[in-house]
C-alpha cells in the first residue's frame, strides 16, 4: 500500500482504482441503541466512471458516501473496513490530512444547495476561501478562479453573482454555485448526495446534464446517491442498489434498469410511475424497511419479499453472478 | 442603504412617543405634583405662585410643547426636592451608571460568550451541564440579595473592599485608579451575574443551532479546519448574541436600581429611587426620558450592527 503522504499525487503511476471500499461497516452509537447503518459494503469505482448508489432512505447510501470523506460525527460513528481513495487510506488519515484531502481530492455537493452555503458570507468569498485553503493563493486570485468557475457552470452575469449572498440565488442557481465550489480545486472524485431532489423538475435535468458534461470535460469520477430511478438512469454508467446497509445488486445501467434481478430492485422498478399506468394504483413494495438496530440474521429484505423461503430468513445470501458485470445477492434468483 | 436610513428615521417618532409618555407620567401618577414643592397647609396664593413658576397652570398641550422645547435644549427643569438642575443631576448620575454598566457588561458578556460557546460546542457533555446549571443559577439569584451577601463577606467579614459609594470622597469625579476601582468591583460583579446567565444560555442555544446547520458540514467538506469553521460559526451567532447583549445593556442601565441602592452607587438608579420616595417628579421625568432615549439609541446601534453582519435582515 502506498504511503498516504506520497500517494495520489502522481497520476501516471496510479493505475489502481480511484475508489476501493472493502467490507465497510458503519454503526452509530446512541444512548439507547446501536444502529447498523452500513453492513459489509464492497464498492469500487474506476477513474472517469459515474456510479449511482440507489436506495430508499435508511438504506445506508448517504452514510457510505460520507464515509468517503469521513464526514460522520467522530464520536458516535464507528467505522470498520477499508476505504481507499486514490491510493490513500481514508480511515487512517489524521485530522490534518483529512482537512487537506477534503475539498481537494474529493468534493461534495448536497441535497439542499440553499442550505449548504454559509448565509452570512458572499458566495464568491466562500469559493475563494476554498481555493485559498488548498492552493495558498491570495483572496483576489481565489475570486478570479471563482469567476472562471461561475462561467464554467454557466451562471448568467457571473461577476455580479459572485457578490450575492446565498439567499439571493434561486435553487437551481445555488446548486450551480455549489458545483462551482465543489470543482474549485479540481477534485478527482465528486460526491453528489441527492443533488437534484430539492429542485424543480425542469431544473433537475439541467443540473444533471451540466454535471455529466463537466465530468466528461474534467475527467473526474462521480458517485451519485439518489432514490430516484430516473436520475440514476439519466446519469450513471453503473448502478448499485442498497438495502438495509448492504449492496443487493450491482450492474450497468442497462442491466439494472432493463433486467433487474434482485426482488427488491424488481420491486423498485415496478413501483415507478409511468404513462401507461394512468388511473392505476402504483405497485408499492409491501411492508417497511427493517429496523437497523435489530437486523435479521438472514436476508434483510425477506420479510417483504414475495419469493422468500426459509433459507432467506436464516442465512445471508452471497453475491451471485447474473452476467459478467452484473450480480445480485439473493438465494432465489431463479425463482 | 435605504434600510439604514429607514431605521435611523424611525428613531424620531419613537423618541417623541417616549417623550410624551415621560411628560404624562407627572399627570398620570396619583397625587398632585405640587405636593412635593409646597406643604399641604400653605396659603393658596403661595400655591398659585409656585404653580405659575413651574408652569402647571397652563393647558396640558402647551405644557408639553414648552417641556419638549426646553428638553431639546438640554433643560430638564429643576428638582422639586432641592431646586437643582435636573439635567446636571441626571447626567452626572448617568456617567456613574454607565461606568457600572460597562464594567458589569464586560464581565457578564465575556464570561457569557465564553461559557455559552463552550457549552454549545460540547453539547451534552459534563462541561455543558455544569455551565447550564451555573447559568440557570445566576439568572435565578436575586441580585440585591447577592449584593448584600457580597457586602457581608467581602466588606464586613474580610474587610477587603468598600461596601458603598463610587470612590473616596464625594466630589463625583472618577479616575482610573485603584482607589476608585475597588469601589466598582462588588457592584459590577453583582450586576454582571444576570446578563452572564442570559448571554450564556442564548449563545449556547444559538451555537448549537448554527452547528446543526447543513452548511457546517459543507464547510468541513471543503476542507476547512476547526478554527476556520469556528469563524463562520461566530459570524452566524453574532447577530443574535448582539441583539441579546444590546437589550441586556439597556436593561442594565435602567435596571440597576436595586444594585445601586444596595451599594449606594450614585447613578441613575439611586437617583430614581430617591426621586420616587421624595415624589420629585421633574427628576423622575428627566431621568426616565434620558434613559429611554439612551435605550432607543442603543437599539438603533444594535439593529444597524446586526444588519451589517447578517445580509438577510436588510431584505425584511
Amino acid at each position: 500500500m502506498n504511503h498516504p503522504a506520497v500517494a495520489g499525487r502522481d497520476e501516471a503511476n496510479a493505475p489502481q482504482r480511484l475508489v476501493d471500499i472493502a467490507d465497510l461497516h458503519v454503526g452509530f452509537q446512541s444512548p439507547e441503541r446501536y444502529v447498523h447503518a452500513v453492513n459489509g459494503v464492497d464498492l469500487t469505482l474506476e477513474r472517469g466512471e459515474i456510479l449511482t448508489i440507489l436506495g430508499e432512505s435508511g438504506s445506508g447510501k448517504s452514510v457510505t458516501l460520507r464515509t468517503l470523506m469521513r464526514l460522520l460525527p467522530e464520536k458516535r460513528a464507528h467505522l470498520r473496513g477499508r476505504v481507499n481513495v486514490d491510493g490513500r487510506d481514508v480511515l487512517a488519515m489524521s485530522r490534518r490530512e483529512l482537512s487537506r484531502y477534503r475539498g481537494r481530492s474529493v468534493a461534495m455537493i448536497f441535497q439542499e444547495p440553499m442550505l449548504s452555503f454559509d448565509p452570512v458570507f458572499r458566495i464568491g468569498d466562500q469559493i475563494a476561501e476554498t481555493v485559498r485553503r488548498h492552493e495558498g493563493v491570495s483572496h483576489a486570485q481565489g475570486l478570479a478562479r471563482a469567476l472562471e468557475l461561475f462561467e464554467m457552470v454557466r451562471i448568467p452575469s457571473a461577476k455580479r453573482r459572485l457578490g450575492n449572498y446565498p439567499h439571493e440565488l434561486s435553487g437551481g442557481m445555488s446548486q450551480r454555485a455549489m458545483i462551482a465550489l465543489a470543482l474549485s480545486c479540481r477534485p478527482k472524485l465528486l460526491l453528489a448526495d441527492e443533488p437534484t431532489t430539492a429542485l424543480d423538475a425542469t431544473v433537475q435535468i439541467q443540473i444533471l446534464l451540466l454535471l455529466k458534461e463537466l465530468q466528461r470535460e474534467l475527467g473526474m469520477s462521480i458517485i451519485f446517491v439518489t432514490h430516484d430511478v430516473g436520475v440514476a438512469n439519466e446519469v450513471s454508467d453503473r448502478i448499485v442498489v442498497m438495502y438495509a446497509g448492504r449492496i443487493v445488486e450491482s450492474g450497468s445501467v442497462g442491466e439494472i434498469i432493463g433486467r433487474p434481478s434482485h426482488p427488491y430492485t424488481i420491486g423498485l422498478m415496478a413501483s415507478r410511475a409511468s404513462g401507461e399506468q394512468r388511473g392505476q394504483r402504483l405497485n408499492a413494495i409491501p411492508g417497511a424497511p427493517p429496523d437497523l438496530s435489530l437486523l435479521p440474521s438472514g436476508c434483510a429484505f425477506a420479510p417483504r419479499c414475495p419469493r422468500a423461503v426459509d433459507t432467506c430468513r436464516e442465512t445471508l445470501p452471497a453475491a451471485r453472478e447474473v452476467s459478467v458485470s452484473h450480480w445480485a445477492a439473493c438465494h432465489r434468483l431463479e425463482a | 442603504m435605504s434600510y439604514f436610513l429607514k431605521r435611523i428615521l424611525y428613531v424620531i417618532p419613537v423618541t417623541l412617543a417616549v417623550g410624551l409618555f415621560c411628560f404624562s407620567l407627572v399627570h398620570l401618577s396619583p397625587g398632585d405634583p405640587m405636593d412635593a414643592v409646597v406643604s399641604a397647609d400653605a396659603p393658596s396664593e403661595v400655591v398659585q405662585m409656585v404653580q405659575r413658576a413651574y408652569g402647571f397652570d397652563r393647558p396640558l398641550p402647551e405644557q408639553f410643547g414648552r417641556w419638549v422645547l426646553r428638553a431639546v435644549q438640554g433643560d430638564l427643569g429643576l428638582s422639586a426636592a432641592n431646586g437643582r438642575s435636573v439635567a446636571t443631576e441626571v447626567f452626572s448620575a448617568l456617567k456613574n451608571t454607565l461606568l457600572l454598566t460597562v464594567a458589569a457588561s464586560l464581565i457578564g458578556f465575556t464570561l457569557g460568550c465564553l461559557f455559552g460557546t463552550l457549552a454549545g460546542y460540547w453539547q451534552g457533555s459534563l462541561l455543558d451541564r455544569l455551565v447550564t446549571g451555573l447559568a440557570v443559577g445566576s439568572v435565578s439569584i436575586p441580585h440585591y440579595w447577592l449584593g448584600m451577601l457580597l457586602v457581608i463577606v467581602f466588606s464586613v467579614e474580610l474587610n477587603w473592599l468598600p461596601s458603598s459609594g463610587a470612590g473616596p470622597g464625594s466630589s463625583g469625579d472618577w479616575a482610573f485608579e485603584w482607589a476608585y476601582l475597588r469601589h466598582l468591583i462588588l457592584p459590577a460583579i453583582t450586576l454582571s451575574v444576570i446578563p452572564m446567565g442570559l448571554v450564556t444560555r442564548t449563545v449556547r442555544a444559538v451555537v448549537a443551532e448554527v452547528l446543526a446547520n447543513e452548511f457546517v458540514e459543507a464547510l468541513r467538506a471543503k476542507g476547512l479546519a476547526g478554527t476556520r469553521v469556528f469563524l463562520h460559526v461566530v459570524k452566524n451567532v453574532a447577530p443574535t448574541a448582539l441583539a441579546v447583549m444590546g437589550l441586556e445593556l439597556g436593561y442594565l442601565i435602567g435596571g440597576s436600581i436595586l444594585v445601586e441602592t444596595v451599594f449606594s452607587w450614585p447613578g441613575t438608579g439611586l437617583l430614581l429611587n430617591n426621586a420616587i420616595f421624595q415624589r420629585d417628579l421633574p427628576v423622575l421625568q428627566g431621568t426616565i426620558l434620558v434613559l429611554a432615549i439612551f435605550f432607543v439609541m442603543l437599539n438603533l446601534i444594535v439593529d444597524l450592527l446586526q444588519a451589517q453582519l447578517d445580509p438577510r435582515i436588510k431584505r425584511g
